[in-house]
């Protein structure tokens, strides 16, 4: 609630430092000694009085308790702190003629940092060495140099599908990591050019990048196979893989290169989870446990949840914690499970965890459960380690936390819309990332680094992509998707489209809708869907088109809605299977048409690195068709439901509720396409795989006739399921050689690549070694991933920004170039 | 999706629809394809996925022979004898033409030579691309015929999971009993389907030897000397006008296909585990292969097969034919809440709204609430009868009546009989609303009589009906006819007191 952040305001320390008022008196006195000191280390704190009178006594208040009495010549005077923080240090002056004057600082008292800082895997990184910031565009298929010093935009390189992050090297070198392409661009910082690229595993889904502060090692997390990936970062050779779990996604290491950790993305009910992995042996040393919080009681300002959509790992400077950032579910809350109803304030909050390094455990008290926000996804430190700046997706704004008290310091809020990741620049100045916004957003954050004033200045906001790929429309639906900062979504911003469905993607979590006239569910995958391309929407096909969620904005976000109150009561706008309202709202039919453009779910990593089946799926295949699984998860979407009927399989319970409030008789059949990824299974997750789909929940054979099935074919029948991708192909990158059968094009999604799985260089195969500098080459016409309409020349093309304040201009007349 | 489309339960279909590379002979839980009693119509086979392609394409029909000097049958139906037969009938039904796949197989050339029920199903194109589906309960003409120990088996061509229509389809029902067979195949030019049936001969019907067995066992479904065959518009003043169910808004309107128990559970159909298993299955399936596991066919279709059936036949693909064709909203549709609310015993609200629909008049009647229409002690001793009857180990005239098997219950409820108790406007509307309601041509004589507007008959109208329902049992103006049910004594003095006002 905004009231109590205010109170929040108030309380905080360096806030109270702001406001101490001096009295205008004869002497004045000022604390010189501005510096931070060490816990536990003594700190002498000057002051220095003027026009005083007689003998002066000092009286020094150290923030911490600790108080002296007014003491002749107590000009200098020690302390010790017992422990770190941001202390209001007071010193009260009064001479001979009774003359008092006083002044007040903040004085930051941190632990020792360690040599070196710990890396973690960034959508934003800064090259110190060339003084460049660097960032993602995730949408854009390109990456972006930002001038620090100037604050303009300095270039812009298209490279491969969907970047998610990237890393410097120890060689300079600027790695970029591709999650649609699975591969990694080596780029050229100072020519702006892809060196050169490698795979890394088939339709992996490599996420998270980092590359270790001692440079021996870049660690690669591959969210589809649950691996962890080291490699050697000059060659991009394998070193070694771990098997770390499902859905690894943020990355970081120790400043000493020691330690590795790595965040699992979607949480089981059990609790989340961080792992920390020996980066010598590549062995997992621990496993934090993030647990359920069942026991705090929810209230408008926290409450209970289960840890999830665990993005990254933020090591503190000092070695000593880890903050991870995510979300609760609260999966315990709801009229079928503890009999309340799920609100706004409690379906899902914001949380960050701090694990304790020391204790290998989560310091449960010291969780922090963000108010009014929605989904924090990064967390930066200052270099001293005694602020975090967190990013707040969701909120489009990075907050600022005592790294010491978790207390809130300050927002930095207009952070551009969906900001994913922050980086500390020179001259006090913070980057953020401002991934819908298409731009870089500069604070200049000095004053809250040094704790003399909460207030940060927005400096700049930087536009960092040239030719947007997404349409209006798509863009902006995109945004809406992303925004829960916008009063018509959410009334206090704890919830939009991404809380659940990041990247179009689900949480793994079942809710208790029975209050929203539904029952429990299973958040579903948008990703395929094409919006309501496949047909009706929910388990219930309650909805028939996007704009529908109308209904959940108004009754459960609490939105202000996107449709005016007198279209939506016109006829029957306001019932879901009612009139149609598509038309009735800008942003619902921008979300419909963002929605639309998710029409491929991720290439099944269980398929042969060629994109073909495998046998067993072959198998599979025809035991589908012959158990007719096909008449209703038919077609190539795998669902009937746009025939707009519903099926009883045998699932239905007590807990499944109603359709929109009317008699549940059945459910609308889930696509298939994307099946291996989407786990737990069934419209209330009482599935936790395919197998228990088949077999423990299928005890009539309601769900098809698989106890017909031995176990060999039942396992062909599991290998087709998980292996439902749509049949995509990979497409050719730059850096690969041509095959016979191939057209001479770059590659797309049908070029013919069967066969060629073999052929191509994946991390520990060498193939990356090569030092072949290879520009991206122009996609084919029927391509669909690379939109850009582009000169042909290869290097010119992968040019979309400014060019002149990295003298690339000069090196191409240099080189013969044409331009 | 590229799995097989091919079900060939024939012999030759195997080796065509492996041409045509529809067949994957590995392809697990494949019925191996085994000859359904069919010696004849050799050559004869369909060629392509297309029913009307099927018979022409292999250019190969085999023609018929002449029926000329077949004797006369000795003892033909009441209704259907006085129609023209044999050559005649088939000059005659080819002279008015008809824009079907069947009717263009069947006068397309010469006349086909059909020595059984599964050469029938080879010359339509049913014996590959197609699937079947078996009924324990009907509420067709041939309802009093049909449980899971008789029932009536319905072959058609398979329809793709995406329920694209086909380009045509000929689509055929058989129940043992009778030597009839009904087909229907969709008009290219109206979209409607036309109704056929096919009459056929067995020489026992020419010396008087035909017994009960040989209406009840495989051989019926073999050694057809002769066959006639009728279009809907011969057959709309008899009590086999198909139109009564399959033009549910009446003359002049849309004609469909029927199926009432057209989503899961699928209640009464089996073999059902394609798709999902039901209950249907488990009890129905297992009381078709306790009486027939001594046959080696039934409908055509070997009786291994049925029996193993997964993809190969199904209400679930009918079902999908069903509403690939259009028809997914059925009138009076079986509500698949049934089940469920009738499960332990227990009355369905659902069934019983259904019912009394039925029951007035505004639909026809409504399938069984429960999958298993018999009489256990009933079922047990026919299962046993015929079982020794058709192994030998009985004589064949010890066989009893197989289809003599409801329970009282549904008998009841599936209007068989008239309501215990019911008035005689009741009995009326319950037993003779299906066919007198007004909604039959109006230019047969049958539309003259409509129950549902008793007061508005006249004198003569309604003396003509008391006469009728009094008629002696056999006689073929007796009503209702036989085949759609009894009225009891009790019954008949109720409804003529109602005819009498």
């Amino acid at each position: 609630m905004r009231t109590v952040q205010v109170a929040k305001l108030l309380g905080s320390t360096v806030l109270a430092a702001a406001v101490w008022t001096t009295p205008a008196l004869a002497i004045t006195v000022e604390i010189t000694t501005k510096e931070p000191s060490l816990v536990g280390d003594s700190y002498s704190f000057s002051a220095t009085a003027t026009d005083t009178v007689g003998a002066v006594q000092y009286r020094w208040s150290f923030g911490d308790d600790v108080k002296t009495e007014f003491t002749v010549d107590q000009s200098q005077v020690d302390h010790v702190y017992a422990k770190p923080g941001h202390f209001a240090i007071a010193v009260t002056v009064k001479d001979d003629s009774g003359n008092f004057s006083g002044d007040t600082t903040t004085h930051i008292v941190h632990y020792p940092t360690t040599t070196g800082r710990p890396t973690a895997s960034a959508t934003i990184v800064y090259d110190k060495t060339r003084n460049r910031i660097y960032n993602v565009n995730q949408d854009n298929d390109s990456i972006s140099v930002v001038d620090p010093d100037k604050l303009e935009k300095a270039g812009e390189l298209a490279v491969y599908k969907d970047p998610e992050a990237l890393a410097l090297a120890p060689d300079g070198k600027l790695w970029v990591l591709h999650k649609d392409d699975y591969a990694i661009a080596i780029v050229d910082p100072d020519a702006l050019q892809i060196e050169r690229g490698f795979r890394l595993p088939y339709a992996s889904q490599p996420i998270g990048l980092v590359i270790s502060p001692t440079g021996d090692a870049a660690y690669v997390t591959l969210m589809a196979v649950g691996k962890l990936l080291k490699l050697d970062p000059k060659t991009g050779d394998e070193i070694a893989q771990l098997d770390v779990g499902p859905s690894p996604r943020g990355v970081s290491v120790s400043a000493d290169g020691t330690q590795v950790f790595v965040t699992r993305f979607v949480s089981p009910t059990t609790g989340g989870e961080v792992a920390q992995v020996d980066a010598a042996t590549l062995m997992v040393k621990n496993r934090y446990q993030l647990a359920p919080d069942t026991t705090t009681g929810d209230t408008d300002q926290k409450g209970r949840g289960l840890p999830n959509f665990l993005f990254s790992v933020g090591l503190s400077p000092d070695g000593r914690e880890a903050w991870v950032s995510g979300k609760k579910d609260n999966i315990f809350r709801g009229v079928k499970r503890d009999g309340l109803n799920l609100t706004q304030d409690n379906t899902v909050r914001p949380m960050v965890s701090v694990l304790n390094l020391s204790e290998t455990t989560e310091s449960l008290t010291n969780r922090i459960d963000l108010d009014d926000r929605d989904l924090p996804t990064y967390v930066e430190f200052s270099p001293l380690g005694d602020y975090a700046f967190v990013t707040v997706t969701g909120s489009n704004l990075v907050e600022v936390r005592d790294a010491y008290t978790k207390g809130f310091i300050t927002a930095l809020t207009d952070a551009g819309l969906a900001p994913r990741g922050t980086v500390l620049g020179p001259n006090n100045q913070l980057f953020v990332q401002g991934s819908m916004e298409r731009s870089i957003v500069v604070y200049d954050v000095k004053t809250v680094l040094d704790s003399s004033d909460i207030r940060s200045i927005k400096t700049k906001d930087i536009p960092v992509v040239a030719q947007e790929k997404l349409s209006p429309d798509v863009l902006l639906g995109k945004q809406v998707f992303s925004n829960s900062a916008d009063g018509r979504m959410t009334v206090q911003g704890y919830l939009t489209c991404i809380t659940c469905h990041f990247d179009g993607g689900d949480d793994g979590q079942v809710y208790d809708f029975t209050s929203r006239n539904e029952g429990f569910r299973n958040t579903i995958s948008l990703r395929g869907k094409r919006g309501a391309g496949q047909g009706n929407l929910l388990w219930s096909g309650a909805f028939d088109e996007v704009q529908d969620f109308e209904e959940e904005i108004r009754g459960l976000f609490l939105g202000h809605g996107f449709i005016a109150d007198d279209q939506l009561m016109t006829g029957t706008h306001a019932q879901a299977l009612g009139d149609p309202k598509a038309g009735l709202s800008k942003e619902l039919d921008a979300l419909a048409a963002y929605l639309t453009t998710l029409d491929k779910v991720d290439p099944s990593p269980f398929r042969n690195d060629d994109g073909t089946m495998t046998d067993d799926a072959k198998a599979g295949q025809a035991l589908f068709g012959k158990l007719g699984c096909d008449f209703c998860h038919a077609g190539p979407d795998f669902t009937d439901s746009a025939r707009g009927r519903l099926h009883d399989v045998g699932t239905l319970k007590e807990t499944s509720g109603t359709r929109g409030g009317m008699p549940l008789t059945g459910l609308d059949t889930p696509s298939l396409l994307g099946v291996w990824q989407s786990a737990p299974y069934l419209h209330d997750g009482s599935a936790a795989t395919l197998r228990d789909v088949l077999t423990t929940q299928n005890p009539n054979d309601q769900h098809g006739f698989t106890s017909s099935l031995s176990p060999e074919q039942l396992d062909q029948l599991v290998a087709f399921l998980q292996q439902i991708d749509g049949d995509q192909r990979p497409r050719r990158l730059p850096f690969e050689p041509p095959l016979p059968a191939d057209d001479g094009g770059a590659g797309g999604q049908d070029d013919g690549m069967a066969g060629s799985g073999g052929s191509l260089p994946t991390a520990g195969t060498g193939g990356g070694g090569g030092t072949d500098v290879v520009a991206p080459q122009a996609p084919p016409k029927h391509s669909s991933s690379c939109a850009l309409a582009l000169p042909s020349d290869s290097e010119s093309w992968a040019w979309l920004g400014l060019l002149p304040a990295l003298g690339v201009a000069r090196r191409r007349r240099r080189r013969g170039g044409s331009r | 999706m590229s799995r097989s489309r091919a079900l060939g339960w024939l012999g030759s279909a195997c080796a065509l629809a492996a041409t045509l590379g529809c067949s994957s002979p590995s392809e697990p839980n494949d019925t191996p394809m085994t000859a359904a009693g069919s010696g004849g119509a050799s050559g004869a086979g369909a060629a392509g996925g297309s029913a009307a392609v099927a018979g022409t394409a292999a250019g190969g029909i085999e023609p018929a022979p002449s029926w000329a000097d077949l004797p006369k049958i000795l003892e033909p139906d009441a209704e259907l004898g006085i129609l023209p037969s044999r050559e005649a009938q088939y000059d005659r039904l080819c002279k008015t033409p008809h824009d079907d796949a069947f009717f263009k197989l069947i006068c397309g050339g010469v006349r086909p030579n059909i020595p059984d029920l599964a050469s029938l199903l080879k010359l339509v194109g049913l014996d590959h691309d197609s699937a079947f589906a078996l009924t324990g309960n009907s509420t067709s003409l041939v309802a009093k015929s049909v449980s899971a120990l008789n029932p009536r088996i319905i072959v058609f061509p398979r329809v793709a999971p995406t329920l694209e229509q086909k380009d045509d389809y000929i689509i055929v029902g058989f129940v043992r009993g009778e030597r009839f067979i009904e087909v229907t195949s969709r008009d290219v030019t109206t979209g409607e389907p036309n109704f056929y049936l096919i009459t056929f001969e067995q020489r026992c019907q020419y010396d008087g030897s035909c017994d009960l067995l040989g209406a009840l066992s495989e051989e019926i479904e073999h050694d057809f000397s002769a066959y006639s065959i009728y279009p809907e518009q011969d057959l709309e003043n008899t009590s086999f006008d198909c139109l009564t169910c399959h033009r549910p808004a009446g003359f002049g309107t849309k004609k469909i296909l029927r199926m009432q128990e057209l989503s899961s559970p699928w209640l009464h159909w089996f073999p059902q585990r394609f798709v999902q298993r039901t209950d249907s299955d488990r009890v129905l399936s297992a009381q078709f292969a306790d009486i027939h596991g001594v046959d080696k066919q039934y409908g055509g279709i070997p009786t291994a097969t049925i029996q193993n059936a997964l993809d190969e036949g199904s209400g679930a693909q009918l079902e999908a034919l069903i509403r690939a064709e259009g028809f997914g909203d059925q009138p009076n549709a079986f509500d698949p809440r049934i089940e469920a609310e009738a499960k332990g015993g227990a009355d369905s609200p659902t069934w019983l709204m259904q019912w009394m629909l039925a029951t007035q008049g505004q639909a026809i009647t409504v399938p069984y609430p429960r999958a298993d229409v018999t009489d256990e002690a009933k079922r047990t001793a026919a299962t046993q009868s015929y079982k020794d009857a058709v192994s030998g180990a009985a004589a064949r005239n010890t066989l009893l009546d197989i289809r003599d098997v409801f329970s009282e219950d549904a008998r009841q409820k599936l209007s068989f009989v008239p309501q215990a108790g019911a008035d005689g406007n009741a009995v009326l509307v319950q037993m003779c609303s299906r066919c007198h309601d007004g909604r039959a041509n109006p230019d047969i004589g049958r539309a003259k009589f409509n129950v549902l507007k008793l007061s508005e008959m006249s004198a003569d109208e309604k003396q003509l009906a008391s006469e009728r329902i009094q008629e002696p049992e056999g006689s073929v103006k007796r009503m209702p006819p036989w085949r759609s049910g009894t009225l009891t004594p009790e019954a008949i003095q109720a409804a003529l007191v109602a005819l009498g006002k």
